[in-house]
């Protein structure tokens, strides 16, 4: 009987490490893959062809529904593209409100990803300590639109509404402890043994291949390239406050973690920083409230404008998980072209690259530390 | 003065082939053979590939210089030759973009469907192709497996799109 060299395996869409629905077809030789091939758009929507058929605002709440693991800052892209298509200006308060909130949901999308993480290689506890604290910054999410997951708070032109004095001490409340809650979980994980012998060299990626890949995001600087776009771009009021950007060493799963890590703990750094300048500015808050409605009525009930802007637009944030960017070829009543930059799309591209001459064990490890969400990658 | 010397740059890297370079840096490039030479120059400048995607007008690409810190597109029209060998990362997009609109890259190592269902066809962000699509798919009792069918709608899609009653 001929030697077996190689066999082909299915990994998934059902498997629970696959965070969704990855189905991966893996080549092995043994216990080692040759070859790793995902198979996605399971979850394809046809979000870019459906916003073509949506005015502006109708559009906004499909980009919720992309990375339903951070929500906000897919629809604060979008409504990036459409201010910049329409040229409008968004008032001070509202470019802080959206400050603190990119923040919130940056701690969301890197407690789930940490925590999933770690529960696929076998630390199940972070991930309900982690749950408990996304339940509060969702609720915080909640009381300011009213949604815990698909907000559609962030909205072209400002927020939908503005913050009042007691989420505000809420939130102070929720950052005083929640340093504590990201030492626990260091804890458990950091200089865990069996955390580390999973993770340690297991996919290396250079700072070289980082770029050729097209890397953005914790998986850029976990290979040691200091690359923000929050301090490149300077949008929104990050300019006015001071943070560091973590970068890691050897590129490999453990520094990606810790890049992670450390950036939720920066995320707290900017709330803290954004807090009292949003209590300043928002004293004087029931007039504004009125003109703010007057406003808004003005803009949105009033139908649509004309454009000031029939060029296309290509808008980037520092997304929780890279670079996310919304190309814009604008028309009169609705785009003619939206392309979606997901950063996840990008770095699931690279998974064959990443998981090749590694056990099967460690596809797993690969998948949690690129933070796969399906609804982003497959549009 | 970073945004002028990137300018500079631009300018030297592409001598012939600039049609225009507008405030939002769109390069398009005049002469398609000499589109995989501009991006072989654009990697060697270090230039990172961050998106690659298909318009109703052809192919563009999305590349960013970290040195600079500005980011330009580089507009093209087919025939198309593939990324690949250069970025890694065109690989994906580059299938995405061949089955969104059947833009055929030359010298792909594997064009393939990405996104869409097994044995879907055509290309569905042409503009020709309806919202809702051809087919629809469902699981067949008598048969026991999932069928295909054509698409059959209770009500047809409608557009939301009032015109303003405040306008005179």
């Amino acid at each position: 009987m001929a030697k077996l060299k190689s066999f082909t395996m299915n990994f998934g869409p059902q498997h629970p490490a696959a965070h969704g629905v990855l189905r991966l077809i893996l080549e092995l030789d043994g216990e080692v893959v040759v070859r790793a091939d995902p198979h996605i758009g399971l979850l394809h929507r046809g979000t870019e062809k459906l916003l073509e058929h949506k005015t502006y605002l109708q559009g906004l709440p499909y980009f919720d529904r992309l990375d339903y693991v951070s929500m906000m800052a897919y629809e604060h892209v979008y409504s990036l593209a459409v201010e910049q298509t329409f040229k409008l200006r968004v008032s001070r308060q509202d470019s802080l409100t959206r400050t603190l909130f990119l923040e919130i949901t940056r701690l969301l999308n890197h407690l789930m990803a940490v925590t999933t993480h770690a529960l696929d290689v076998g630390a199940l506890t972070p991930f309900l300590w982690a749950f408990e604290e996304r339940e509060k910054l969702m609720e915080f999410y909640e009381r300011v639109s009213g949604a815990r997951m698909h907000a559609t708070y962030i909205q072209p032109g400002g927020v939908t509404n503005p913050v009042d004095h007691q989420l505000l001490t809420d939130i102070t409340k929720f950052v005083d402890q929640f340093g504590d809650r990201l030492d626990e979980i260091e804890e458990m994980l950091t200089s865990n043994r069996i955390w580390r012998q999973r993770l340690v060299d297991v996919g290396v990626v250079t700072a070289q291949q980082a770029q050729d890949l097209s890397f953005s995001g914790p998986m850029l600087r976990g290979s040691s390239i200091g690359w923000d776009l929050r301090l490149v771009l300077n949008y929104e009021t990050y300019s006015e406050c001071e943070f560091s950007v973590p970068i890691g060493l050897n590129g490999d799963c453990y520094d990606r973690y810790l890049v992670r890590v450390e950036e939720m703990r920066q995320s707290l750094l900017i709330i803290n920083q954004v807090l009292p300048r949003l209590t300043l500015t928002s004293v004087k808050k029931v007039d504004q409230q009125m003109e703010q409605v007057i406003n808004n009525f003005k803009k949105f009930a009033g139908g649509h404008h004309p454009l000031s802007n029939r060029r296309p637009t290509y808008t980037a944030v520092e997304a929780p998980k890279g670079e996310l960017g919304v190309y814009l070829e604008p028309e009169l009543l609705q785009p003619t072209r939206v392309r979606i930059r997901a950063p996840g799309f990008i770095h699931l591209s690279a998974l064959d690259y990443m998981a090749s001459d590694h056990m099967i064990a460690d596809v797993v490890t690969i998948i949690g530390t690129q933070d796969i969400v399906f609804g982003e990658i497959d549009r | 003065m970073v945004a002028r010397r990137f300018k500079l740059e631009l300018t030297k890297l592409y001598p012939a082939y600039i049609v225009s370079l507008s405030r939002s840096h769109t390069v398009t490039v005049r002469e398609q053979n000499k589109l995989f030479k501009i991006l072989k120059l654009s990697l060697l400048h270090q230039q990172v590939l961050t998106d690659l995607f298909g318009v109703r007008s052809g192919v563009n690409y999305h590349l960013r210089s970290l040195i600079y810190e500005k980011s330009y597109l580089v507009r093209t029209k087919p025939p198309y030759t593939s990324a690949v060998g250069l970025w890694p990362s065109a690989n994906w997009l580059e299938r995405e973009c061949w089955e969104m609109f059947g833009y055929y890259f030359n010298y792909h190592p594997d064009l393939r469907r990405l996104l869409t269902d097994y044995g879907f066809r055509g290309q569905p962000l042409q503009k020709n192709f309806p919202l809702v699509g051809y087919t629809q798919v469902y699981y067949s009792e008598r048969s026991k497996r999932v069928s295909n069918q054509p698409v059959k709608l209770a009500q047809e899609f409608r557009l939301f799109n009032f015109q303003s009653p405040w306008q005179n």
